[in-house]
């Protein structure tokens, strides 16, 4: 009902509302009420920045832009790609000008350095207004700070593994890891040198810091006290858990070698190509993975592996929010309240596989005809929900990652990369703390 | 207004260096006097990209002047299709350093780089782990990228210089029983001298305010191997919101190249006849 509600114009629904009045039928009363929770039509030029740059993401993205042109033919808008390397540079730079776009994607972990720079514009009373808000009450809370919404959720980052199903098979392995320690022994088993052939492709270059969080949280559960920010994990524990990560490679061998440089792109490849037996990413590269392989015979879609304290994956949502500085907040609100439903969702989870938000476009009947995003669906109740607090991103790239890069090449040991991962976690920690507490 | 325009900046950003101005702990600066300098000489990854730095300017400079040299000795002699040679040999130049950092990020990758492949052809390996993952091989890979990029600069600046010498001097020093070894040393290289302290000075300042090749080539890794000053500045400002501290490492850039200038000209006694 509130997606029929969502999808009429202003105009045809007051239209039907006169009519049931001038009728006199019963429930001109809610029909009323539920005209007044819409939010105004929106019209004219809006912009609107995003970090899409793979084919898939750009022509998934391309079919959802045109599905609302066609709802709402008042809206222009004006679309730019910024390089997520280039986002919070041309985020400052436009918060501090007072001259950004009018509408913008907001990443759960960078949520709250975008909040803390400013540029973020509180959306609480169009959400308020806004029919389909029942259908994200799970994942706005990422976006909500001290009981103000700043994002729309579009769809969550849910963390899998895929694995090589021929190569299982040739080695006789009949079911993907469950924990870190089948993982590591499944890694191992599947390593062959000789045939260029090893257990994981794990990713050291470009994004391979946010394993380091992943994996300190499969050892620990929570490492950040949510109320205070403040640190809530020992250093042995962190030890640990990046020691286990690091000798997957330098002790093990069971890591692709080239792992320090080792991106997206890389990893992918080395997966491709039968490099590896086993990657981990999120939902948002399966249409890619099936341009490749056949899932069922070739490669299937597994869970992340369970640590000590929690599971090694994350969900992490990713929201659509409105500029500070924007003159057409209405057009806004309904170009990014669109792409919160379960149609726009739905589209875009057909092209890239990237998980809807929308609780209703989990019931979509090609989610549930696709046996692999059981996966994903079992996870949603499992994994924690990715971190978020100011300087979190800044700890993951200029800490985790070059620390985890100097062990793996051995300039230093394991223990030492988790000493100035622990202790610079711990400033961060302090600093936000404060900042909190200082409000 | 040019002093406006010039100054300006420049001063907002002395100022900032010598402030507290993190963004996540809101948008106004308080004076914190030499706290950020201070903070610098004890940051262990600064003094790292201050090392990294010196190696990428001093091995940068002389590489692309020495190449940029022999490329204007080579293409100042008039021939068939000089003119068209000499187009071809500067288009390095005019690419946009995206284009040729992503060029080469994947020509020099271990798995599919077609230079890797053709180098193994014929029994040249950088290991398994390439060169890009080795820490000590990744800071000569980006040199070389910079070299492919940057030598056509000095070529030009140089070519200029080799095309003012009058031709008939050749002539003069042939007769005088000069090689053209001699001649390149006693007559050509003092000729094209202001030449070469120009271009390298800019060529100077160019390697040591890049911070985009680095950037998209490495991202400063492994480790922090490749990791220069001004991608330290610029992972301070806009990844960790430390606008102070970004500032001082800027400012220092500035100090250093200043310092090197008036070094460089007074020692090169620029403008100073022989």
């Amino acid at each position: 009902m509130q997606n029929l509600i969502s999808s009429l114009s202003r105009r045809t629904f007051l239209k039907l509302g006169a009519m049931t009045s001038a009728a006199g039928v019963a429930g001109t009363a809610s029909a009323s009420a539920a005209a007044a929770k819409t939010n105004p039509k929106g019209s004219g030029k809006i912009s609107f920045w995003h970090h899409y740059t793979s084919d898939g993401e750009r022509a998934g993205f391309a079919k959802v832009v045109d599905a609302f042109k066609v709802k709402s033919p008042a809206i222009t808008l004006d679309i730019t790609t910024v390089t997520n390397d280039d986002w919070m540079t041309k985020y400052i730079a436009a918060t501090a000008a007072k001259s950004g776009p009018d509408t913008l994607m907001v990443t759960a972990a960078r949520f709250k350095d975008m909040r803390k720079i400013g540029g973020l514009k509180d959306i609480t009373a169009q959400v308020k207004n806004w029919p389909a808000k029942d259908g994200v009450s799970t994942t706005i809370g990422a976006f909500t700070e001290r009981g103000k919404s700043y994002g729309v959720p579009w769809f969550t980052f849910i963390d899998w593994m895929y694995y090589r199903k021929d190569l299982f098979d040739a080695a006789g392995i009949t079911k993907p890891p469950a924990t870190l320690e089948e993982f590591r022994q499944t890694a191992i088993a599947l390593t062959n040198p000789s045939k260029n052939q090893y257990g994981f492709a794990m990713r050291g270059g470009s994004g391979g810091g946010g394993f380091i969080p992943k994996m300190i949280h499969a050892w620990n559960g929570p490492f950040i006290n949510p109320r205070t920010l403040l640190r809530q994990v020992k250093f042995e524990t962190v030890r640990d858990a990046v020691s286990f990560w690091v000798n997957l490679s330098v002790k093990d061998k069971a890591v692709v070698p080239t792992v320090t440089s080792d991106g997206f792109a890389q990893i992918m490849a080395n997966f491709q190509t039968g490099k590896a037996a086993m990657v981990m990413h999120h939902t948002g590269s399966f249409v890619q993975v099936a341009g490749y392989f056949k899932y069922g015979t070739q490669v299937e879609t597994a869970a992340m592996p369970a640590g000590a304290g929690a599971s090694t994956g994350f969900t992490s949502p990713l929201a659509h929010g409105i500029f500070a500085s924007t003159k057409n907040p209405d057009a806004g609100f309904e170009w990014i309240s669109y792409m919160g439903e379960a149609p726009a969702q739905v589209t875009f989870l057909k092209e890239t596989g990237y998980f809807p938000t929308a609780a209703s476009a989990s019931e979509d009947a090609y989610v549930g005809a696709t046996p692999q995003y059981k996966v994903a669906l079992k996870a949603i109740g499992v994994y924690d929900t990715e971190y978020t607090f100011p300087g979190y991103t800044n700890w993951v790239s200029n800490t985790c990652l070059p620390e985890f890069q100097k062990a793996l090449t051995g300039s230093q040991t394991a223990e030492k990369a988790a000493r100035n991962i622990y202790d610079e976690l711990g400033r961060v920690c302090t600093a936000a703390s404060k900042a909190l507490l200082s409000k | 207004m040019i002093a406006l325009f010039i100054f300006y900046p420049l001063y907002r950003g002395v100022f900032l260096a010598f402030t507290r101005t993190k963004l996540l702990e809101g948008p106004d600066s308080t004076l914190n006097g030499f706290e950020n300098f201070k903070n610098l000489f004890a940051d262990p990854t600064f003094i790292t990209a201050l090392q990294n730095t010196f190696v990428f300017a001093a091995f940068g400079l002389t590489s692309q002047m020495l190449l940029g040299l022999g490329a204007a000795m080579l293409l100042s002699k008039e021939r068939k299709y000089i003119g068209l040679i000499r187009v071809l040999v500067v288009l390095p130049w005019f690419t946009p350093p995206v284009v040729t950092a992503y060029m080469w990020r994947f020509m020099l990758d271990t798995n599919a780089g077609i230079i890797i492949q053709l180098l193994k052809d014929v029994g040249i390996s950088f290991g398994e782990v390439g060169i890009w993952g080795n820490p000590h091989l990744a800071i000569f890979g980006a040199l070389f990228v910079d070299l492919w990029a940057s030598y056509p600069f000095f070529m030009l600046f140089i070519l200029a210089g080799i095309q003012g010498i009058p031709k008939d001097m050749r002539e003069s020093t042939s007769v005088d029983g000069a090689s053209a070894f001699q001649h390149f040393r006693y007559v050509v290289l003092p000729l094209i001298k202001p030449v070469l302290i120009v271009s390298g000075l800019l060529g100077v300042i160019h390697l040591i305010n890049s911070p985009t090749l680095m950037l998209l080539l490495t991202n400063g890794g492994p480790g922090d191997s490749t990791l220069v000053l001004p991608l330290y500045a610029f992972r301070q400002a806009f990844q960790g919101y430390d606008f102070g501290y970004a500032s001082a490492i800027s400012v220092l850039v500035l100090a250093a190249i200043a310092g090197f200038a008036m070094v460089y000209i007074r020692f090169a006694k620029f403008g100073k006849e022989d």
